[in-house]
């Protein structure tokens, strides 16, 4: 087995405020080859966004990770200043939800590139560098590239800058991207065009993709592998396959059924179907008890008892499909019940 | 047939812009001719990408938005005509959801407050009895009227929000995006409690959603616009099995499956 | 582009000339006619009527509002014969009680003035941006505890007792600094910076803690903002974020500097009260107690051009800080 691009051995992640430090994520482990997709899905405040900061050492004030962490065999945990700014951007890459936001008011889309590619080699010479923005620019079908590095962000449209920042964040041929919710923002049509780019570019590349996102169409049209995150936790891991047609755990599963489907009623005669939700509402694990966070909202809670609140489910191994690699999830029960695997 | 809850005829919208520069001094047209109607009870889809008019368009119904030209009949009557209190009893009967429910909230005021608002507003006082239905209705259990609009997540306030509309039993709600806000797994609570409503009560929906699995599942028929036009119309089942417009088709096959590619 | 400065411009313009019409309708059409002051104690009418159309302020407003403007571009001539004097381009008016025009008069009194807004004004800008820096890199740290409670000090407390705070403090107890006197700054450029660091400190004060506030605030929302995290994603050091970090914060605190002119202005005038500086405060208070109302609207106006123009220059410089103004 060649090394993986990424490897992530029980990450958690603390926030101190007012002197109290609470877990917002627990015991994360994965591992990302070059050329895969690991989708991490979740609800708001499952903390995907958070995970995917501390992989680039990026987490905002007051945080902090304990475990491990190595992309591209450099262990981000323990690297000084120096090592951190040599593998952001070169090794690991990030493209964002809210591409506005991502991008300085003040610098024109070309400068931002030109940034990028000078930070990593210093000995570009400046015009060097805008040279390979507008490349760059042309690569990520921007119409027009060498009247576009001159533009600044609020001329662009969403999808056109959402193209800029995954230029930019691809300059320097990173080893892994992590994406964190990059169609969000955007039109059904622009968010397939910009999937099908990122993919596109991935195999160019032969980089790894680190997809974080809570739309489970955007997951199966393009991870191999998914991680469920609920409530700061592994809930589930496994192959898309796996994960889709046989989800192990009930969070799994239940997101499934509560996600509609385009074709779904073409089976149904006519007759409207109804989502089946899941009642309640996401929590975090800040405020989850000492037992599986997602038991106040599980229908199968019951079928196991007293357990599922007082002990928190540990990640098992889980029967795969054939093809499929590793399976697991984080449930007292061993197998779903078959209605239950039959979201519909 | 008794007359469509809402019925529009050649409506246009044109906004003023500022400068007068890049649209041009006449303003943007943000919708352009289009006609349209929702039969009692039926729930309608409006899809299509972003700035295609759609919420504009929703909002002509009630008369939020006064059309540049062409005429809205909203439960019968004729919206430009209506005065200032026509305008008021006609949304008594036209309710509105809109996408992020706690900024259509007022954070300063309870569940109780905001609800009785509605009620007061309309000269109409209620009873603690008639509120907690009222919150029964929706799925929220009585200990919510005290609460403030930060004490309850985002699909608990729209909920709220959904109570706000039903409070003066209306005949039709405009719901903007209702679920665009909410998680995953609350945005079916709340597209099945709509879902209630229409069967149960017989209110008419007009749905605006860039959803078009959400729309499919949940509206009877569906409007999908482009560039402030609507380009196709027709019963849901039918739209999506075989999109007849180039937009609509560019709609369908950028939606991604929840499904494995067989 | 061009759009906007010809806008800003006329704006501008627009601006000075209404602010002449208000002036001069106020103190010239609505108040005592200063002839009376001028003619002596047994005025008889027609002395008076002499005296009134000798300063022509028998004319009416409006008249004299346009005499007043020719006057800023070709200069103005009163009375005629032996006793004609002519008042040279630009024309602010003649003091007749002080036999000299308005602009002689505020030309020897605005370097002090100048020395004065200027000097405070560079000194409350590095402080007040220094510190609001600072307190927001180190946040939590003791200079940002100290500059926060003086920046709340500094908002609370009235100009005056600040002024006689320092007077007392550096002035007559430290025995250190002059407290009145102002040497020019062509005569000697230490001891012109010595007499005036009192007043500095006094204008400045009160100015940086709001200076103090927004850069902080400022500088705190831009580091937290995802256009710098993604740009230490791309692998930039702490300290190239933070130099970028200074361009967000630039853009509120040209927009407050602007606006702050008037009360640069406005605080030269107590300043200068509590340190005895003659500037054009104080011109303008002699004129207001010698009713003479040619100083008055003389001083107002030229203080309304200086505030203008300030904030024109504010105004040209904000689209270069940012594109959205430039590209809007
Ligand atoms: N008050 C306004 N003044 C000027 N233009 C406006 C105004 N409101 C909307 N528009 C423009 O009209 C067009 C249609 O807007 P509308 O909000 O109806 O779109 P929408 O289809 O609801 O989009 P979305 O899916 O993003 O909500 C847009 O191009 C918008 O920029
Ligand atoms: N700056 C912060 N300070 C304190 N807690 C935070 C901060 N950012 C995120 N969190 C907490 O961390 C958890 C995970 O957040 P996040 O990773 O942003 O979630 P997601 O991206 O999945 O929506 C949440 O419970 C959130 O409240
Ligand atoms: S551990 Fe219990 S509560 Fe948690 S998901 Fe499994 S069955 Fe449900
Ligand atoms: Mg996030
Ligand atoms: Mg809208």
């Amino acid at each position: 087995m060649p090394d993986p691009v990424l490897q992530v051995e029980d990450l958690c992640v603390s926030f101190t405020s007012g002197g109290v430090t609470a877990d917002v994520v627990r015991d994360l482990s994965m591992r990302l080859d070059g050329g895969r997709t690991l989708a991490v899905v979740g609800e708001s405040g499952s903390g995907k966004t958070i995970t995917g900061r501390a992989i680039m050492r990026l987490l905002p004030r007051g945080a902090s990770a304990r475990g491990r962490i190595v992309v591209a065999g450099r262990e981000m945990l323990s690297a000084d200043e120096r090592e951190l700014r040599r593998a952001r951007g070169s090794d690991v890459a990030m493209v964002f939800q809210d591409s506005m936001s991502a991008l300085s008011p003040y610098l024109d889309i070309g400068a931002h590139i030109a940034q990028a590619v000078r930070l990593h080699d210093p000995s570009v010479t400046r015009r060097a560098a805008r040279a390979r923005a507008v490349e760059m620019l042309d690569r990520v079908g921007i119409p027009g590239p060498a009247d576009a590095v001159r533009r600044f962000p609020h001329e662009f449209s969403g999808g056109m800058r959402q193209r800029a920042v995954i230029a930019m964040a691809l300059v320097n041929r990173p080893a892994l991207l992590i994406a964190d919710e990059p169609t969000t923002a955007l039109d059904v049509t622009v968010q397939a065009q910009i999937l099908a780019l990122l993919r596109e570019l991935q195999q160019e590349y032969g980089m790894a993709m680190l997809l974080i996102s809570h739309d489970f169409g955007v997951v199966g049209s393009a991870a191999d592998d998914v991680l469920v995150l609920y409530a700061g936790r592994q809930a589930e891991y496994g192959s898309l396959r796996d994960i889709f047609d046989h989800p192990a755990h009930p969070y799994t599963a239940g997101l499934r059924a509560a996600t509609p489907r385009l074709d779904a009623r073409l089976d149904t005669g006519g007759e409207r179907t109804r989502l089946r939700a899941i009642p309640g509402a996401p929590t975090s694990l800040r405020d989850a008890g000492p037992g599986c966070a997602f038991a106040p909202r599980c229908g199968l809670a019951d079928q196991v008892g007293e357990r599922c609140v007082v002990e928190a489910p540990l990640p098992t191994v889980r029967p795969t499909s054939e093809g499929g690699g590793l399976h697991l999830a984080a449930c007292h029960l061993d197998r779903l019940p078959a209605t239950q695997e039959v979201a519909r | 047939m008794s007359e469509p809850i809402l019925e529009m005829t050649d409506v246009s919208k044109r906004y003023r812009t500022a400068g007068g520069f890049g649209r041009g001094r006449k303003g943007f047209l943000a919708v352009d001719g289009v006609s349209l109607h929702v039969e009692r009870g039926e729930a309608l889809g409006l899809v299509g990408e972003s700035g295609s008019g759609k919420s504009t368009l929703a909002r002509m119904a009630n008369g939020l938005v006064v059309p540049t030209s062409g005429t809205v009949r909203t439960d019968g009557q004729d919206v430009a005509r209506l005065g200032r209190r026509g305008l008021r009893r006609l949304r008594r009967n036209v309710a509105m959801v809109f996408q992020d429910p706690l900024a259509s909230l007022n954070p300063l005021q309870t569940v109780r407050q905001t609800l009785e608002n509605v009620f007061r507003a309309h000269g109409e006082t209620t009873s603690t009895a008639e509120l907690v239905a009222l919150l029964e209705s929706v799925g929220l259990g009585a200990d919510y009227l005290g609460r403030y609009p930060h004490e309850a997540s985002g699909g608990q306030l729209q909920r709220v929000a959904v109570a706000r509309a039903l409070a003066l039993k209306p005949d039709l709600i405009i719901a903007d995006e209702p679920t665009s806000a909410l998680d995953v797994s609350v945005r079916a609570q709340i597209l099945n409690l709509l879902a209630d409503l229409q069967r149960d009560q017989g209110i008419s929906f007009l749905h605006v959603s860039h959803d078009l699995a959400v729309i499919r599942l949940y509206s009877d028929r569906v409007a999908v616009m482009q560039r402030g036009r609507i380009v196709e119309t027709g019963p849901s089942d039918e739209i999506f099995r075989s999109p007849q417009h180039p937009c609509t088709r560019a709609l369908v096959e950028a939606t991604p499956e929840a499904e494995l590619p067989a | 582009m061009i759009v906007y400065i010809a806008r800003r411009i006329f704006t501008a313009v627009f601006m000075l000339l209404a602010i002449a019409f208000v002036t001069i309708s106020l103190f010239f059409g609505a108040s005592k006619d200063p002839a009376r002051a001028m003619c002596g104690k047994p005025c008889p009418p027609e002395t008076r009527a002499k005296v009134s159309a000798y300063m022509q302020t028998d004319q009416s407003v409006v008249w004299q509002y346009t005499e007043f403007v020719k006057g800023l571009f070709v200069g103005r001539t009163y009375g005629e014969g032996a006793q004609q004097v002519h008042c040279h381009a630009p024309c602010f008016g003649y003091s007749f009680p002080n036999r000299s025009d308005v602009t002689t008069l505020i030309a020897e009194r605005l370097p002090v003035t100048l020395s004065l807004a200027l000097g405070a004004a560079v000194l409350c800008l590095v402080v007040g941006i220094g510190l609001g820096a600072l307190s927001a890199i180190r946040k939590g740290g003791a200079v940002d505890r100290f500059s926060t409670g003086f920046a709340m000090f500094g908002l609370s407390v009235p100009t005056f007792l600040v002024g006689l705070l320092v007077v007392q403090v550096f002035g007559f107890m430290l025995n250190a600094l002059p407290y009145s006197g102002f040497v020019s700054f062509s005569e000697s450029p230490t001891d012109w910076a010595w007499h005036l660091i009192g007043p500095w400190m006094v204008l400045s004060f009160i100015l940086a803690a709001g200076y103090i506030r927004v850069t902080r605030t400022q500088l705190l929302n831009e580091l937290s903002a995802d256009h710098l995290v993604a740009m230490t994603a791309r692998g930039a050091s702490t300290r190239q974020v933070n130099r970028h970090a200074v361009r967000g914060v630039m853009v509120p605190v040209v927009a407050m500097f602007a606006l702050d002119v008037t009360a640069l202005l406005g605080g030269s005038v107590i300043a200068e009260r509590v340190f005895s500086l003659h500037g054009l405060g104080d011109l303008l208070l002699s004129g207001v107690n010698e009713s003479d109302l040619s100083i008055v609207v003389g001083v107002t106006l030229f203080s309304a051009f200086l505030i203008i123009v300030g904030n024109l220059i504010a105004d040209l410089l904000m689209p270069l800080l940012d594109p959205r103004i430039r590209r809007a």
